[in-house]
């Protein structure tokens, strides 16, 4: 069992009042994530306004703004187009799997899924969060060391 | 052989009317066609002959004239569905210019060959009666031409009597002999097309099963979808976290896990328990129950829930003496159904309006529930009243049901001797209106005994 620890967020948003408790329950226990949850789109949108997960599961749907919605109003803004996104509804139909790929999720799992195959998922998104921010801080420090002053101010202490 | 139901015999008459209706308009067509060309060439004809001196060519051609008029109107009629009429025009329209022919040519030749064989022409025209109309139209347009015919052989010059009884007897037995063979063929005809109809009946009732059941299939896989993935989460949870677990979250899970064994048992209960509610429907004894406390003790069962964060206003409009003969616990099961219904499917905010009076005719009493929510599309309140019937829409949305509240409802309704009806234009926010009608209590002395056991 790989624990991320409380500093990384697992952001849950269902409609339904029996399965979002759980799942949350879940995820915590079996991550030791942070987890934040929401009962509509609207509502997720708030959350992750306030402070950006490091993944998301959403379900299709919801009152106010559906599944769908929120995964469009997500990949729309710069600043959160990159958090890895799972869809899971309860939708069966395959017109609605392809409005889920076309609007950009990551995976699309249909409900009930194994428990194991939920926390798997969110474990690969986990770790692609941490790839992709390990790789920005990598390329955040070649490019300040990359730098002319810096260069310049190891030249000066070499000589 | 089942008995065919009534409503089936309805939509066969109306695909037998269809059938007739084209038949007509293409018979109207040929035959006025025919005319039409007809009186033209005589225009022509007459006109380079200077035939128009001559008074048995005018009438002909006056005849003609008649007749496309005729076919004319014939063919508005059909436009309008008016079979009968438009039938009795073709044929008055073209044995017109037959017996116009007939008279105009036999005044000065007598009963010579070209009027014998026009009379052979009439024939036809009795078996398309048949055909366009039914058989006993047929047999009264033989009589008719019959008729006609003696008028025509007596009254042309002829050389005795007996050569125009003789004349008269064949031609009408030709008429019959042409109309009994239309008869033969047209129920042997009636009878394949019904064969026909029925087929298509049971097809187009095969697809509603059809529908129905992959709607039932969607609604309910939808609603035992979540509960499951819940349950088996917790579970797995419960089952697998146990050490790190706090107390108060394993508490949770369990509070959570007896929660959702409740939804679902609903669930099933709901759908299981369809056959015994066909059954017990009628199982009760009817009395006089009054509309306004039911209203009331039915409003206080609502769900908070299903009506939305907000409170909504409830406006009841009803007399406090209105009754109806039936039963307390089917009539409250009727309006908690209704009323939850109104506030699933109408915006938070949104009133509620139930009324009730006594029908204009005075025999029933009408309760209505009307909210200003979605409003059903007219295309789909047909199917609305049936079982596990939900609509598109909602399948897609996050009102969650089993379809069955309606049918809940049509079958209470219809066990106390009412019904119940839907109104909408399917406009949303125009909403919709429920009207169940009841039985009006019998005064004491007109009831039947009531049989106990």
């Amino acid at each position: 069992m790989k624990d991320f620890g409380e500093g990384t967020t697992v952001l849950l948003i269902d409609d339904d009042q029996h399965l979002l408790p759980v799942l949350e329950i879940m995820v915590q226990t079996f991550t030791n994530c942070t987890v934040v949850t929401a009962a509509d789109g609207v509502a997720g949108l708030e959350r992750v306004a306030e402070a950006i997960p490091d993944c998301i599961v959403v379900d299709v749907k919801m009152p106010h703004l559906d599944g769908h919605q929120f995964a469009r109003a997500l990949r729309g803004d710069p600043a959160t187009a990159d958090i890895p996104l799972i869809i899971l509804t309860a939708l069966v139909q395959d017109d609605e799997r392809f409005a889920g790929m076309a609007t950009g999720a990551d995976v699309y799992l249909t409900k009930p899924v194994p428990p194991k195959e939920l926390l798997a998922a969110i474990r690969r998104a986990l770790a692609t969060t941490a790839e992709q921010r390990m790789a920005r801080l990598q390329s955040l420090v070649q490019s300040s060391e990359m730098r002319p002053e810096h260069a310049a101010a190891q030249g000066g202490l070499t000589s | 052989m089942t008995a065919v139901p009534d409503s089936d015999l309805r939509v066969l008459d109306a695909y037998d009317r269809e059938r007739g209706l084209r038949l007509a308009r293409l018979v109207t067509l040929v035959f006025g066609g025919i005319i039409a060309l007809g009186a033209f060439g005589l225009l022509i004809g007459g006109l380079i002959a200077g035939a128009f001196g001559h008074r048995a060519f005018v009438a002909v051609f006056a005849a003609s004239v008649g007749g496309l008029l005729c076919y004319g109107l014939a063919w508005l009629l059909v436009g309008r569905k008016q079979l009968l009429l438009s039938a009795t025009l073709n044929l008055v329209g073209f044995i017109g210019i037959l017996a116009t022919i007939q008279v105009t040519h036999g005044l000065a030749a007598g009963l010579d060959a070209v009027v014998v064989s026009i009379f052979g022409l009439y024939g036809i025209f009795c078996a398309l009666a048949g055909v366009l109309i039914d058989s006993r139209y047929m047999f009264a347009s033989v009589v008719a031409v019959n008729v006609l015919n003696g008028v025509v052989c007596f009254a042309l010059p002829h050389s005795s009597l007996g050569t125009a009884a003789l004349v008269w007897v064949v031609v009408s037995l030709e008429a019959w002999v042409a109309a009994l063979l239309t008869f033969g063929a047209q129920t042997l005809y009636t009878q394949t097309a019904h064969e026909l109809g029925d087929l298509r009946l049971a097809i187009e009732r095969a697809q509603r099963l059809d529908d129905l059941k992959n709607q039932f299939i969607r609604s309910v896989n939808h609603e035992l979808r979540n509960p499951i993935m819940a349950w088996y989460s917790a579970a797995v949870t419960l089952q697998e976290g146990d050490e790190f677990l706090t107390p108060v979250s394993r508490a949770k899970l369990a509070d959570r896990s007896v929660d959702i064994g409740k939804r679902v048992l609903k669930l099933l209960r709901s759908i299981l328990d369809v056959p015994l509610l066909d059954a017990q429907a009628k199982d009760f004894t009817p009395q006089v129950v009054a509309v306004r406390p039911v209203i009331d003790s039915a409003l206080e069962l609502l769900d908070p829930q299903e009506g939305g964060e907000q409170m909504r206003d409830i406006h009841v409009t009803v007399p406090p003496d209105i009754a109806i003969w039936g039963d307390e616990l089917r009539l409250q099961q009727i309006l908690v159904n209704l009323f939850s219904n109104g506030l699933k499917y109408s915006a938070p905010g949104t009133p509620l309006d139930v009324a009730a009076t006594r029908t204009p005719t005075g025999q029933m009493v009408s309760i209505t529930v009307r909210d200003y929510g979605l409003g059903v599309p007219p295309a789909e309140q047909s199917l609305l009243f049936e079982r596990f019937v939900r609509l598109p829409r909602d399948l897609t949305s996050p009102v969650g049901g089993n379809g069955l509240g309606l049918y809940l409802c049509r079958v209470l309704a219809e066990a106390m001797g009412g019904s119940i009806r839907v109104a909408s234009t399917g406009v949303p926010g125009e909403g919709t209106t429920f009207t169940v009608e009841l039985p009006l209590p019998v005064p004491a002395a007109t009831r039947e005994p009531v049989v106990v056991g």
